[in-house]
């Protein structure tokens, strides 16, 4: 998967963040999980390749300039609107490029460490005088192991911390050897129940608690971040399993609950998917997730909502 | 922590002032009935005594509740016409006041409007403005509302007052001190100096400004004792309290808390019936303040809370003022701005940190306050605590739409960088829109934002403005011809010389007809004034003439995308991108896309923001290598009040994008509205990277942050810590609007359900609900942060 040199797809990168870890930080999202979360909240995130994301309220013109752009053939006109073929799309970017109302965007831009460093050294103040970092996201960005070893080992020879945030699957030595090289790990804990997360992610919880049980027994700074899906992950069984691994985990040193929201969807369709939850969940109303608070606040000192 | 809360007596007050403004006549009618009949004397007493007629006649009134006293118009929210400045439009639009689009204003009654009629039967054609029209030829005439927002300060109806005296020293020393002092001056003059003619008279005009405010404040101190005699207890005793500290201050040294800030409201008044002007400013009001408070605080006659009432009650006070301005300067000013700065916070004149027990109570008293009219400045300074900075973001995030947060590091350089002492630049207060100005001891003079926008058009059609076809610029031949990117910059610099020369013509005029109006009273009080028997207006005290970028971003963005696509990239033509603009950007939808790819300042890209800031850096040298008249410094400034909306009208369709007739963009150096999409970050390294220290009178950035995204503590946190560290790095001056989309939206829906709703407009606060539909749509265009937390 990874290229010589060292580039991995970047679907988005965030200057002056205020969330994923400490301080303020430029967070950087790379293209590719091996799960797939049914919430998931970045589905754009989910594949390794790039994507045209087709965007209907700009498209109103009918003009076909992204037909005679793309080299592949995989665009045809319907009703005036482009439908794009994915099995044939490369996600070269032409027609994004030909689009002239920015209907068509590409997810996934190939970068190297080097091009990325040169845009966050342009932070860098906000970075480091505010005590934050980098974050190398996703996606799952452990997938880009030595590009994520590279960016980080960037960072630091400018004395800038990166953070990764990773759901810690699959448990490979390329996984662990991305993590160690951070200075701190975002974790995310998608459930206790294997069964039910394999339903609800495509894949059992093993892998994910043994990358879990790594970060512990080496001492690596965690940050939990547990989205919470009502009736997909949150039964008293699995809450209190997880309330239990926290407090047994001394490495952690905060835990941030997600609360489940839908604020991620429109780009589903965007990129020809559907969602998978539709019209399935309810989300907490403040008062359960006051609750939610409460609860996991028994388990750990530093619980917090979202971040 | 729980909030310090209004006291139902403030609170009372408070309600009483959100209304629609009014304007008073009582100042014309008193000042025009004196100039009447002094004729012949000369002007630093006909000021003096004009000052005397108006004090001793106008309306005065204690209102319920109130313990600190002194109002400068008959009105609640009203604003002194001024028609020795400018009249005619007084008589044009006194039947549409209330019903003009922008800035409407209560209906003058019958007699009110009878009084208008007689003053500007006397002062048109006497009037600066009325004088300004034979000293402007006709070729210089289509410049006005067009490529400057005034062609004379005179115009705005207003003085170019951006001063605050030394407060410190009145308090000190009293009107009795001071008038020692003059005294002694005087029997230092001598009969055979021919500069002592002109002191004699500005020297009596001082201690006779110091009776007519001494009558001034007697006067409240009988009618305090009248309704005392009639009040029950505890208003009684309140009212008797009043009487007694007006029988004693202004005239002696303060000697309590209360006792100060009596004392300078009631000078502040004087002040603004004399010559106010936007800007007039109470200075750093932390510093002076301090050793009062410590004092009662520790003989344990104050309390806190009793300190908080009392800033609150004189903080609702200044609500009482707006500036009555035509209907023109409205479109440029709108909203009744006062900029009445209260400054405080940042380092002391040695250079530590100047944060105090004041310091914080005065932004506990804003919080619960909250309104246009007083406008407090927080200096940020690397010493200050990290306490103080995020509390005063906490009390903008609360207020929606207030504070201004001006970085010392900048400003201190930047005054450095024009010659100032570094002693006495530590001292700057912010004046006006944003002017660092010193105390006491240097006057800056705003009131000429102009198009520069406009000036790139004229550069790209021949010299002539898009929309009308008119001739201001020179004809510098077709662009086609330039066949490197930088001949194009050398023409525009040309064409901006050109430009710049002319309305320099605008200032000098103005310069020079304000001298007819000596300021007695304010020039005591500013250094060297008694000694030199001189004033203000004479321009022996350090006086710069701020010439004020509008719209630049748009040029910055203009000229990148120009450099790009024709220079670069090759993708487009000239004949291509003119045909483009003569066709408001309609007809050529290739042609856009590839000049809206260009990066666009405000999202920290080098490719933009460097060539941006050599073009406004090279443009500032020309302002700075300019002298007005009477030695006065032209300085620069990025600040657009809010005519960005008035010369968008004027201004034709630009390459960065823009369509014509649409506002340029806002604030000042606020990146072009919704343009500044990469993070917040990221606007503030843009804005930090460019030459601040040339902008050396002040740049104007907003920033809209949805309220949401910084509700957390953690995030305020962040939020601080990102203020602080652009005032360390190059940033001048950051405003936020914590107000969401959504909000201003059902505000626009339901007005009354937000009568007090607070929006940052250009470089004050503003109620939304009476700005003009235009203005807010612009706010709402203008980029939200709202996922970043």
């Amino acid at each position: 998967m990874e290229q010589t040199p060292l580039r991995a797809p970047v679907f988005n990168l965030v200057n002056g963040s205020f969330v994923d870890g400490p301080g303020i930080r430029t967070t950087i999202f790379l293209k590719g999980c091996r799960l797939h979360c049914k919430w998931c909240c970045n589905p754009e995130g989910q594949s390794f390749q790039p994507e045209i994301r087709f965007l209907a309220t700009h498209c109103r013109s009918g003009c076909s300039d992204c037909v005679s752009a793309c080299p592949a053939g995989a665009i045809r006109l319907e009703n005036g609107r482009p439908e794009i073929d994915r099995t044939k799309c490369t996600g070269c970017g032409r027609c994004e490029t030909a689009c002239f109302e920015d209907a068509l965007r590409l997810f996934g831009k190939w970068y190297t460490p080097e091009e990325l460093m040169g845009r966050i050294r342009r932070e860098k103040p906000y970075l480091t005088r505010s005590g934050g970092g980098v974050t190398i996201g996703g996606g799952e960005a452990t997938c880009w192991s030595a590009f994520c070893r590279e960016l980080i080992r960037l960072c630091h020879a400018e004395g800038i911390q990166a953070a990764i945030d990773s759901c810690g699957y699959p448990c490979t030595e390329e996984t662990l050897a991305a993590l160690d090289a951070a200075d701190l790990v975002l974790f995310d804990l998608k459930g206790m129940n294997s069964a039910r997360h394999r339903e609800n992610t495509g894949a059992g919880n093993e892998e994910i608690l043994h990358t879990f049980e790594h970060l512990r027994t080496t001492n690596k700074p965690v940050i939990v971040r547990t989205p919470l899906v009502p009736g997909y992950n949150d039964s008293p069984e699995e809450l209190a399993a997880l309330g239990r691994l926290l407090h047994e985990s001394p490495n952690v040193q905060r835990v941030d609950l997600m609360p489940y929201h839908e604020y991620g969807v429109s780009k589903y369709a965007e990129i020809g998917l559907a969602y998978p939850l539709a019209g399935k969940v309810e989300p907490y109303t403040q008062d359960q997730v006051r609750l939610l608070l409460d609860f996991f606040r028994a388990y750990h000192p530093n619980v917090q909502i979202g971040g | 922590m729980k909030e310090y809360q209004l006291t139902a007596r403030a609170q009372a007050l408070r309600d009483r002032m959100v209304e629609q403004p009014a304007v008073c006549t009582e100042r014309a009618v008193y000042l025009t009935e004196s100039w009447q009949n002094t004729e012949g004397v000369p002007a630093p007493l006909r000021r003096a005594r004009a000052l005397r007629n108006i004090l001793e006649h106008m309306t005065i009134r204690i209102e319920p509740g109130e313990l600190l006293v002194g109002n400068h118009t008959s009105k609640i929210r009203g604003g002194a016409l001024m028609p020795e400045l400018s009249s005619d439009w007084i008589l044009a639009e006194m039947d549409t006041l209330s019903t003009r689009e922008y800035d409407p204003y209560q209906d003058p009654n019958e007699a009110e409007k009878e009084a208008m009629r007689h003053c500007v039967s006397y002062w048109s054609g006497r009037s600066l403005r009325s004088q300004m029209e034979h000293l402007v030829p006709p070729e210089l005439q289509e410049y006005d509302h067009v490529a400057v927002s005034s062609f004379g300060f005179c115009e705005n109806g207003h003085y170019p007052a951006h001063v605050a005296i030394d407060y410190a020293l009145l308090l000190r020393e009293g009107l009795s001190g001071m008038a020692e002092r003059i005294r002694a001056r005087m029997a230092r003059l001598t009969y055979s100096d021919p500069e002592d003619l002109s002191r004699r008279p500005m020297l009596q005009a001082m201690l006779e400004s110091y009776e007519a405010v001494e009558c001034f404040a007697a006067r409240y101190a009988a009618l305090a004792e009248e309704q005392a005699k009639t009040a029950s207890q505890p208003r009684q005793a309140e009212l008797e309290e009043i009487a007694r500290i007006c029988r004693k201050v202004p005239h002696a040294p303060a000697d309590s808390f209360r006792e100060a800030l009596q004392s300078c409201w009631f000078l502040y008044v004087c002040l603004m019936l004399e010559g106010w002007g936007a800007g007039m400013s109470m200075g750093r009001m932390d510093q002076y303040l301090e050793p009062y408070y410590e004092r009662d605080i520790a003989a344990g006659v104050l309390t806190d809370d009793e300190a908080r009432e009392l800033l609150s009650l004189m903080m609702i006070k200044m609500n009482a003022v707006i500036n009555p301005q035509d209907g023109i300067v409205a479109t440029m000013m709108t909203g009744s701005p006062c900029m009445q700065g209260i400054t405080i916070g940042g380092c002391t004149r040695a250079g530590e940190d100047a944060v105090n027990a004041m310091s914080y109570l005065i932004l506990d008293a804003e919080r619960a306050v909250g309104l246009t009219g007083e406008d407090v400045v927080v200096r940020i300074h690397p010493k200050n605590p990290p306490e103080f900075v995020r509390r005063a973001c906490q009390v903008a995030r609360d207020l929606g739409g207030k504070l201004k947060f001006v970085s010392d590091t900048q400003t201190i350089r930047s005054l450095v960088w024009t010659g100032i002492d570094e002693a006495d630049a530590n001292e700057y207060i912010s004046t006006g829109c944003h002017n660092p100005t010193i105390p006491a001891k240097t006057h800056d003079i705003g009131g000429s934002s102009f198009n520069y926008p406009l000036i790139l058009e004229l550069t790209l059609n021949h010299g002539r403005v898009r929309a009308t076809g008119a001739q201001l610029g020179l004809d510098l031949g077709d662009p086609a011809q330039f066949e490197r990117f930088e001949d194009l910059l050398d023409t525009f610099e040309r064409q901006f010389e050109y430009v710049m020369e002319r309305l320099f013509y605008f200032k000098n005029v103005d310069l020079m007809l304000y001298q007819q109006y000596p300021c007695p009273l304010l020039s005591s009080f500013y250094e060297g004034c008694i000694e030199h028997g001189d004033d203000l207006y004479d321009y022996r005290v350090r006086t710069t003439h701020t010439s004020a970028f509008a719209g630049a971003p748009n040029v910055g963005d203009s000229l990148a995308a120009i450099k790009k696509t024709i220079y670069e990239d090759h993708s487009l033509t000239w004949p291509r991108l003119l045909e483009l603009l003569d066709h408001d950007l309609e007809g050529d939808p290739q042609a856009l896309a590839l000049l809206r790819r260009v990066p666009k300042f405000g999202n920290n890209e080098p490719y933009v923001d460097d060539l941006f800031r050599d073009v406004l850096a090279r443009s500032c040298d020309f302002l700075h290598s300019h002298t007005a008249y009477a030695g006065v410094a032209t300085t620069a400034a990025c600040l657009a009040m809010t005519i960005s909306v008035a010369f968008g009208h004027i201004t034709g369709a630009l390459p960065d994008g823009r369509k014509a007739g649409v506002p340029l963009a806002e604030g000042g150096i606020s990146p072009y509205q919704g343009r500044n999409t990469s993070g917040v970050s990221s606007t503030l390294a843009s804005v930090a990277a460019l030459d601040q220290t040339k902008l050396s009178h002040g740049s104007i950035l907003n920033l809209r942050i949805s309220k949401k995204a910084v509700e957390s503590e953690r995030n305020l946190e962040k939020l601080a810590d990102a203020l602080r560290i652009f005032c360390e790095t190059g940033g001048d001056l950051v405003q936020f609007n914590f107000v969401d989309t959504n909000t201003l939206r059902d505000a626009q829906q339901h007005p009354e359900r937000y009568r007090d709703l607070l929006v940052r407009v250009a470089t004050y606060s503003a109620y939304f609900v009476e700005l003009s539909r235009e203005l807010q749509d612009d706010i709402i265009a203008r980029f939200e942060f709202s996922d970043i937390g």
